[in-house]
């Protein structure tokens, strides 16, 4: 099998591997960090440099004119069960262009900003879930899924800007944090049930195509923008910000910047495609 | 108007869990209250799927007869998941704080810098 | 946290090894009955809280290490998404079932409809169960694990 093929190959099964190969890594750093330090190192840096060779040859074909999609679970399409698609756009493209290169630098950054600190392992693994979760949260096209993802970033990011617990400041900035972040999580859930006991269907495709502007409609528009806004830090809600992005390591406040900027994506994803026919 | 009773206790758990958020000075107890709101929101999700007069459904020895959606489930397994996580995070988050501060109230932590 | 007294001590190191096979039996019949992955391990997750109230936390940290609880836990991650790539490479796409319809080991298809069904069935389902218990059963025992050494420390400071 010659070059040209394993491309094609590997760019057909590319918008999976985007995310699948910083979960692995993810999973595999702590048996890593026993043997020793260095190692770890290379192989976090070795793992991202293999993600962001993916990401720009998929953004280099999406961004010429083609859209990507790409089912889970099976390529026949005359089973009626529930699939969860992956849809990759010029504005997917984007935004993972720009996560994956804030992490590349985030981690070859803290290679030396964080040598002389204990538990490194736990921080590495936090790194590598936080940079899977923003990608998949960038090219789902599944609100279900897209809520999961969005869970799993402010979860690791949660953690990561409370990393230094011996400094009091830090712990109560990364409480603040997860607590606004998780009651706006909570709305978010509770309009996709909206959307859900209305339609019967979790796809955006599906709800933008099928939609009628009912009252509970505008219900659910309403809490998706304001949780979402919520969890980028726009100005009713922005109280968490300064703290968070101050008492954080330096380092972590590069990758804090991708994912609120990534549920601006969600907020654009709502109002431009899925109510795109109605309130444009 | 007996099937609308899981539908105001949607509104009334999720209320309680924002007023316990909201109003209350321990620190404990805005855990709890998010708990309660995610209660909430897990039994709204559930709600939806059930059709009348249905069956639990599973296929292995059931009776007959149309079953409920079982899509909700699977969606509701899977905040409950995210719940525990967050939980084990922000309790850990607490014991910290305690560690450092002596007290759980939450007029008392934070300040000017040391 | 010391221990409790001696007749709790007792019940609940009888209890243990039935709450265990309660919980494996949850994971492994995921596909047939209600449970799966998460369900039984949070059962068995319980039993071994109840003997870290009932023994105390000094006894149990000597016994259990951290550090095995962690390679654990990786290891049942790992085989979850090594068992998803194998969809890739065998297969066609990402997730997919390859072992539903072969003859190996999860693979025959029951009949539409209603009845007794056969727990060779199910194709990649179980083993993914297998894996995600394994997971969540060190995850959730190294949680409150490291919550009751940290309470401990604390009291044995002040």
């Amino acid at each position: 099998m010659n070059i040209a093929n394993l491309v094609d190959l590997i760019l057909q099964h590319s918008p999976a591997l985007i995310v699948a190969v910083p979960l692995i890594g993810a999973f595999i750093t702590p048996l890593i960090s026993r043997l020793n330090e260095k190692v770890r190192n290379v192989f976090v840096i070795l793992t991202l440099g293999l993600t962001t060779s993916f990401v720009f040859l998929l953004a280099s074909d999406v961004l010429t004119g083609n859209i990507h999609t790409y089912i889970f679970g099976s390529q026949d399409l005359t089973l009626p069960v529930v699939r969860i698609l992956f849809e990759v756009d010029a504005m997917s493209a984007f935004m993972i262009i720009i996560s994956v290169i804030l992490s590349l630098i985030a981690v070859i950054y803290s290679w030396s900003f964080m040598k002389e600190n204990t538990g490194l392992d736990k921080y590495y693994t936090l790194i590598l879930l936080m940079t899977a979760g923003m990608l998949g949260m960038e090219l789902t096209g599944d609100l279900f899924n897209f809520f999961v993802f969005l869970e799993i970033t402010s979860i690791s990011s949660a953690a990561l800007v409370a990393f230094w617990t011996n400094k009091a400041k830090s712990v109560e900035a990364g409480f603040k944090y997860i607590v606004i972040s998780t009651i706006g999580a909570l709305f978010i859930l509770f309009s996709i049930a909206l959307f859900y006991g209305q339609y019967n269907a979790l796809n955006m495709a599906t709800i933008a195509s099928i939609l009628q502007y009912t009252f509970l409609d505008k219900i659910a528009l309403v809490l998706l923008i304001a949780a979402l806004a919520m969890k980028a830090g726009v100005v009713p809600m922005h109280m968490w910000l300064p703290d968070a992005y101050g008492k954080a390591p330096s380092s972590v406040t590069f990758l804090l910047v991708g994912a609120t900027q990534a549920s601006l994506y969600g907020v654009f994803r709502i109002c431009f495609t899925i109510y795109g026919g109605v309130i444009i | 108007m007996i099937f609308n009773v899981p539908f105001i206790a949607v509104v009334a758990l999720i209320l309680i869990g924002l007023y316990a958020v909201i109003f209350k000075r321990n620190l404990i107890k805005m855990v709890i209250g998010i708990t309660i709101i995610e209660s909430g929101v897990n039994l709204f999700l559930i709600t939806l799927g059930y059709r009348e007069g249905s069956i639990a459904p599973i296929y292995t020895s059931s009776p007959g007869g149309i079953m409920a959606l079982p899509v909700p489930q699977a969606l509701t397994l899977t905040s409950i998941v995210i719940g525990v996580a967050v939980l084990a995070l922000m309790l850990s988050l607490v014991i910290h704080i305690y560690r450092h501060y002596g007290t759980l109230d939450v007029r008392k932590i934070g300040g000017p810098e040391e | 946290m010391s221990g409790m007294s001696k007749i709790v001590k007792t019940i609940s190191g009888i209890a243990f090894p039935f709450i265990t096979i309660y919980g494996l039996y949850v994971i492994a019949h995921g596909h047939l009955t209600p449970g799966g992955g998460f369900q039984g391990g949070a059962i068995v997750a319980s039993g071994c809280a109840m003997v870290l109230v009932s023994y105390g936390a000094k006894w149990t940290i000597d016994r259990v290490k951290e550090k095995n609880l962690s390679i654990l836990e990786s290891l049942g991650a790992v085989c979850f998404v090594l068992l998803a790539i194998m969809g890739l490479g065998l297969g066609t796409v990402f997730f997919n079932n390859f072992l539903v319809g072969t003859n190996s080991l999860f693979g025959m298809v029951p009949a539409v409809g209603s009845g007794l069904a056969d727990i060779n069935t199910g194709g990649v389902i179980p083993l993914m169960n297998f894996a995600v218990g394994l997971k969540v059963i060190a995850g959730l025992f190294g949680i409150v694990l490291v919550m009751a050494y940290a309470s401990r420390t604390k009291e044995g400071n002040k």
